[in-house]
């Protein structure tokens, strides 16, 4: 004991990693491990990524204060880079054509040369040379007669919504202002609590000291952002606030309540003991076994009070039964069987949970499994050591029980509660007929609404929704992997020609595959870089002398083809170094982002058409994974149910199966129903919550059954547990996170209705008095 | 009709294409000065406008289509003799430019807000869609700016000179971004009762000069023809 204690403060705790995106819970891409971990690299980059907009209402204090905006990130240390300036990128590109010209051709360019059409490219140049068509290009006219440099070029520059370059900077403007855009990358994942730390300050002193710069004028001032970090750090900062708020609420609720009934702070101390222990085994285990302990984990192992500290209630309650006489060791005598048997119903539970390959529910079940059987293994092994407790205990717990107890005594199914029950399910079922199911991932998490306008506006300027569809290309080589993509191109370009798809960036457009490298190479020496070719021919119609021209054919003689690895080396590639994935399980990696999709199907049927293409979709993959869990737990429940029932039947015989099985099923029943009627959707969450008041139910069942020889007792006992439960639970249904207040509301609703049905099903009876259950 | 009517107060971006073409006819009545000079007399947008381009800027208001020739010279610094076309134009304040070469080929060139169409001898042969193509954007930007003199505009990619010698006078301009200096180094207008010459220097020896000449005074509207011609 005391090792595992030392083990998870000296090393877990302190390397604790807490993940809140509710999408490390769920299988993305399932069988498709390469895929999945592709889909993950790029979601790990794109999450990096962070947008601003700095606004005011002159483009020259705009200047001003993105200008501060930018220097004071960069000087945090918090970004990877900060960029403002996006004008050297087009110097970067022109270096890159230099070096390679002989193997570079823009699209167009290349089309023409196939076509053999090399009078077209010929007017085209004369056109450049006489109008001002010719006026915007990057090189001279001597440098680059033909304009290929140009036309390569200006298919560099990847659009970026409706920003639109203004001097250096990319800029849009709305009614009111002018805004500047600047991109940031963080130094690491935006769910880091260190990342955080640095990030959110820095950009709080940026912000504020941007409206500085402007002076008398920062009222004018703007700033909207974009990324993931600001939604990350909210939903950590809230999730750290409700435990902190909840806890507190729990603790001091518990303690009063145990003190209350018991009359002592040493059930209180093992009870925490046991708590404590159980917590410490299941943060232990999940953080070896998955590096990480999601949220989620950490909330259901709070479900562990709801277990270790019904244990120890069941054990200190069992007193009551013989204040004068009791002495630990018969405590267990009394109450372990029972012990035993609710945890093994609970834990068969959690087993199928571990066998379902969704990683979110392997936590679940790992945390609660081992926090559960530590926890046991300390009430049955530990308290009767540690037990001393001489003085009386105060008469208020055996006093509600014996009243509870009477109730029951008293409780006659005449034909009025029987009509009332039949209304009442009725209206259940009505209930049941109306549910709605939500299982769309956007609703299950929500941000702060100002957080979420900032989105709003941030994809309102610049006219691009979040686009959460792209294509992922996979191949063996890099070679491979670059052709794939230009057959993927050539397709997409036709679905842009009829309208089904506004854009595409993809990183061949910057470097093309070796084979579309040597192709142009060839289609140039051939045609134009020839002795009497194109080049020739124009330069001398314009009057550039001999040497003019040998020059030109030197340079195309001394390039050499634009390999990935130089590629990756120039500073070129910025624009596109987030699409190229790299090596990814043995595989070259890549993807293509779109912009104004129409036609989805269209999409989907190009990645079925295509070797090594896929159409990843994240939010619907998502919402369809929630989906297909939410009707498979479904079932998984039902046959636990059963499983539970067997379990149950071997140790009380099958006549009292459905008696112990029913106020389980019906509280679920209930719960819905009553979800049904007040509009609460019902998810993936729900039933998870359901799940666990399966094992309660059954440990309340049990115990009623079991302790029939000292019903004030055993209700005593079963309504405390209730009680702390509801506690714990019943708070979460206050949280701000949608995923987390719907276990909360389930558990709210459905332990009441499991511990009511309990009590009416196990103390009163349904004919007459003495007729026995 | 909409921006035809000249001089109202809208600021959209088509509008002020418009005033600046209109700005540009009106540096074209005037009379050449020396290109030198004028970089030796820093202004600000305000300075130009109550000073300099007081005048021009009137006339400016009140034109909003221009119609005339035109006489383009570049000189390339290893050719003995510039490349000359010759050609008609048409200048639509805030809608577009129609630039027609007619010499030594027949070359049409259409620069809107939304891109930049070709037609050569009547075919279509190159389309650069703006919101596609933010290099287009920026360039179809400046030029819109550059020959409508918006001033405005001009100073957020531009530091500005002006001089003036009798009825003559000259604006400049230096890119002060380093992705407009990649399309020029800096540029000369010149005028005396209206726009004359426009020069830009390129970032090497070469050098572009736009002689507008032989105006049609009728400044009559955009006729149907114009404005299917510039995709209105």
């Amino acid at each position: 004991m005391l090792v595992l204690v030392a083990l998870c403060a000296g090393v877990v705790l302190p390397n604790l990693k807490v993940e809140t995106d509710i999408l490390a819970l769920l299988p993305t891409e399932r069988g498709d491990e390469t895929a999945e971990a592709a889909v993950d690299a790029f979601s790990q980059r794109l999450a990096r990524k962070q947008l601003f907009l700095v606004g005011a209402t002159t483009a020259q204090r705009a200047r001003l204060a993105a200008q501060r905006f930018t220097d004071v990130l960069e000087k945090s240390g918090a970004f990877e880079r900060v960029d403002l300036n996006v004008a050297s990128r087009a110097s970067d590109q022109l270096d890159l054509y230099k070096a390679h010209r002989a193997y570079l051709l823009g699209d167009r360019d290349l089309e023409m040369l196939r076509a053999g059409n090399v009078d077209l490219l010929h007017r085209e140049a004369l056109r450049a040379a006489y109008t001002p068509a010719g006026l915007m290009r990057p090189l001279s006219l001597a440098e680059d007669p033909l304009g290929l440099a140009a036309d390569f070029i200006l298919q560099q520059v990847p659009a970026m919504g409706a920003a639109h370059l203004d001097g250096a900077n990319l800029v849009v403007t709305d009614g009111e202002r002018v805004h500047i855009l600047i991109v940031a990358e963080l130094k690491g994942s935006p769910f880091a609590g260190s990342v955080q730390e640095q990030v959110i300050p820095a950009i709080a002193a940026a912000t504020a000291q941007a409206r500085d710069a402007l002076g008398t004028a920062s009222a004018d001032f703007k700033l909207v952002s974009s990324g993931v970090v600001q939604h990350a750090d909210a939903a950590a900062r809230r999730a750290n606030a409700e435990i902190q708020t909840f806890g507190t609420l729990e603790t001091i609720t518990v303690l009063v309540l145990l003190i209350v009934v018991f009359g002592a702070l040493r059930p209180l101390l093992l009870g925490t003991l046991a708590f404590t222990l159980a917590t410490a085994a299941g943060i232990t285990l999940t953080q070896f076994m998955f590096g990480r302990v999601h949220i989620l984990a950490l909330v259901f192992g709070s479900s562990l009070i709801g277990g270790v500290i019904d244990y120890s209630i069941h054990f200190f309650a069992d007193r009551f039964r013989d204040p004068d006489h009791w002495t630990p060791a018969s405590a267990v005598e009394h109450v372990g069987s029972a012990i035993l048997l609710g945890l093994t119903t609970t834990l068969l539970g959690y087993a199928v949970l571990v066998i379902v390959p969704f990683p979110g529910l392997r936590q679940i079940a790992v945390f609660c499994i081992s926090g559960l059987v530590v926890g046991c293994g300390t009430v049955l092994c530990m308290y009767p050591l540690l037990t001393r407790w001489r003085r009386k205990p105060p008469p208020f717990g055996p006093y509600v029980g014996r009243k509870l107890d009477e109730l029951m005594q008293r409780w006659r199914w005449t034909r009025p509660t029987i009509a009332v029950c039949l209304a009442l399910t009725v209206l259940i079922v009505i209930g049941l007929t109306r549910v709605q199911i939500q299982d769309d991932v956007r609703a299950l998490q929500s941000s702060p609404p100002e957080l979420l306008a900032n989105e709003r506006a941030m994809a309102a300027l610049l006219k691009t929704g979040v686009e959460s569809r792209f294509f992922l290309v996979r191949a063996a080589s890099a070679e491979e992997l670059l052709q794939r993509e230009e057959a993927l191109s050539d397709k997409l370009d036709t679905l842009r020609a009829a309208g089904k798809l506004a854009v595409y960036t993809a990183v061949t457009r910057n470097l093309p595959s070796l084979a579309t490298q040597h192709e142009a190479h060839d289609l140039l020496s051939k045609r134009v870089y020839v002795e009497g070719g194109l080049l020739q021919r124009f330069m001398h119609e314009l009057g550039f002398t001999d040497d003019a021209i040998r020059q030109r054919l030197a340079e195309f003689a001394r390039s050499e083809p634009l390999t990935p690895d130089a590629w990756l080396a120039s500073p070129a590639a910025e624009s596109y170094r987030s699409l190229w994935l790299g090596v990814v399980d043995a595989q070259y990696a890549s993807v293509v982002t779109l912009g104004g999709v129409k036609d989805v199907s269209a999409l989907q049927d190009v990645a079925h058409a295509m070797p090594g293409v896929r159409l990843i979709d994240r939010v619907n993959g998502v919402t369809e994974v929630l989906r297909s869990y939410r009707r498979a737990m479904s079932w998984l429940l039902a046959i636990i149910y059963c499983v539970a029932g067997c379990v149950l039947a071997t140790r009380f015989g099958w006549r009292d199966v459905p008696l112990l099985l029913l106020p389980s099923v019906l509280a679920t029943g209930f719960t819905l129903g009553v979800f049904g009627w007040f509009a609460v959707p019902v998810n993936l969450f729900t039933l998870l919550a359901l799940w666990l008041v399966l094992g309660l139910g059954i440990d309340y069942g049990i115990f009623l059954r079991h302790g029939h020889t000292a019903r004030t007792t055993a209700i005593l006992s079963v309504t405390l547990s209730a009680v702390t439960t509801l506690i714990a639970f019943g708070l979460l249904a206050f949280s701000a996170t949608p995923f987390i207040r719907s276990i909360g509301l389930t558990l709210l609703l459905s332990i009441t209705f499991s511990w009511a049905f309990v009590m009416l099903s196990c103390l009163t009876h349904l004919r007459s008095e003495g007729s026995g259950l | 009709m909409r921006g035809l009517g000249g001089g109202s107060a809208d600021r959209r971006p088509q509008t002020y294409f418009l005033r600046a073409f209109a700005l540009l006819l009106t540096f074209l009545f005037a009379s050449a000065t020396s290109a030198a000079s004028v970089f030796d007399h820093p202004a600000t947008a305000q300075q130009l406008l109550e000073g300099v381009l007081k005048r021009p800027a009137h006339e400016l208001a009140t034109e909003p289509v221009l119609r005339g020739r035109f006489t383009h010279r570049r000189y390339i610094a290893e050719l003995t003799a510039p490349l000359v076309s010759t050609g008609e134009f048409v200048i639509a304040r805030g809608q577009g430019i129609y630039w027609h070469t007619l010499e030594p080929f027949d070359s049409e060139f259409i620069l809107t807000q939304r891109g930049i169409v070709q037609h050569d001898e009547g075919v279509q042969t190159l389309k650069l869609n703006a919101e596609e193509q933010p290099v287009v954007r920026l360039v179809a930007r400046i030029f819109l700016a550059l020959l409508s003199m918006d001033v405005q505009s001009l100073t957020s990619s531009f530091q500005l000179y002006g001089a003036q010698n009798g009825a003559a006078w000259q604006v400049g301009l230096r890119p002060s971004a380093a992705g407009v200096a990649a399309v020029f180094r800096e540029a000369v207008v010149s005028g005396s009762s209206q726009v004359d010459q426009v020069t830009l220097f390129d970032a090497n020896q070469d050098r572009t000069e736009i002689a507008f000449h032989d105006f049609d005074a009728s400044h009559a509207p955009l006729t149907a023809a114009e404005k299917h011609k510039l995709g209105l």
